[in-house]
């Protein structure tokens, strides 16, 4: 594809679960579609319902996609900045290894493509990036 | 930077309108300069006397006398919103501006950072 605007650094915001509506599948085809114009995605944030998106134990039927999962194979081969906000995270039970042992739960499902922080890396990326975007719910 | 927020949501339908407004209050902490613009359904968040006790949930209400801890008062909503709605101004959060739509196109325009939730 003939690329004629300039290259732009672009902060990603998703709000959407994995399953509840199609914006969070549209949000991984925007941004594997800005890389592949050579746009730089400057962060990933997930808020919201998007927390979902940081889980590494969805086991969906052999023949549906496992959302998650793309996202978080997109993020280690491309080696992405990708925040889970902690706030959201945490009410939903998507929790890393320290909070896990911080609130004594048995289960830490975080995968280790992302990682959790608070909304000062949103606030941070949108004043530093080019642009942004929020997909919706 | 200057921040817009365009807050949409209904109060109280799901948690974005609360998450919503946590995004406002850490982005004026992050000493960022912030403004509101509350349309479509995003108005009803304004009223009076909400009774969020009854749904087990957060008052949003209280967050909205909060602004003013956070230096947070440019809190604006669309009047052809509040009018397709059947509000009153009267009915609303006393510190938010009614705008033409005229008006929030100036705001939109004028803002570094549009926030649209």
């Amino acid at each position: 594809m003939q690329i004629t605007e300039s290259k732009k650094s672009i902060a990603v915001m998703i709000l959407s679960s994995p399953h509840g509506s199609p914006h969070a599948q549209t949000a991984l085809t925007y941004c594997q579609a800005a890389m592949a114009q050579g746009h730089h995605i400057y962060r990933l944030f997930f808020y919201h319902e998007a927390a979902y998106l940081g889980s590494n134990t969805n086991c969906p039927p052999q023949d549906e996609i496992n959302l998650p999962q793309s996202w978080q194979t997109f993020i280690s081969d491309n080696k992405l900045d990708a925040v889970v906000c902690i706030a959201s995270a945490l009410k939903r039970g998507i929790l890393d290894e320290p909070e896990a042992t911080r609130y004594e739960k048995t289960s830490a499902c975080l995968d280790s493509a992302m990682e959790l922080s608070g909304l000062g890396q949103w606030v941070d990326a949108v004043n530093r990036a080019d642009q942004h975007i929020i997909f919706g719910r | 930077m200057k921040y817009l927020y365009l807050l949409r949501q209904a109060p109280y339908q799901n948690s974005l309108s609360r998450e919503a407004l946590d995004m406002v209050l850490a982005t004026a902490a992050f000493d960022q300069q912030v403004q509101l613009l509350f349309m479509h359904d995003g108005v009803y968040q304004l009223q009076k006397n909400q009774q969020a006790e009854l749904l087990q949930q957060k008052n949003i209400e209280k967050t909205l006398h909060a602004f003013a801890l956070y230096d947070i008062d440019e809190i604006y909503y669309a009047k052809a919103c509040r009018d397709k709605r059947g509000l009153q101004s009267t009915q609303l959060f006393e510190n938010a501006t009614a705008l033409s739509c005229e008006d929030c196109q100036a705001l939109i325009n004028n803002a570094d950072k549009v926030m649209s939730l």
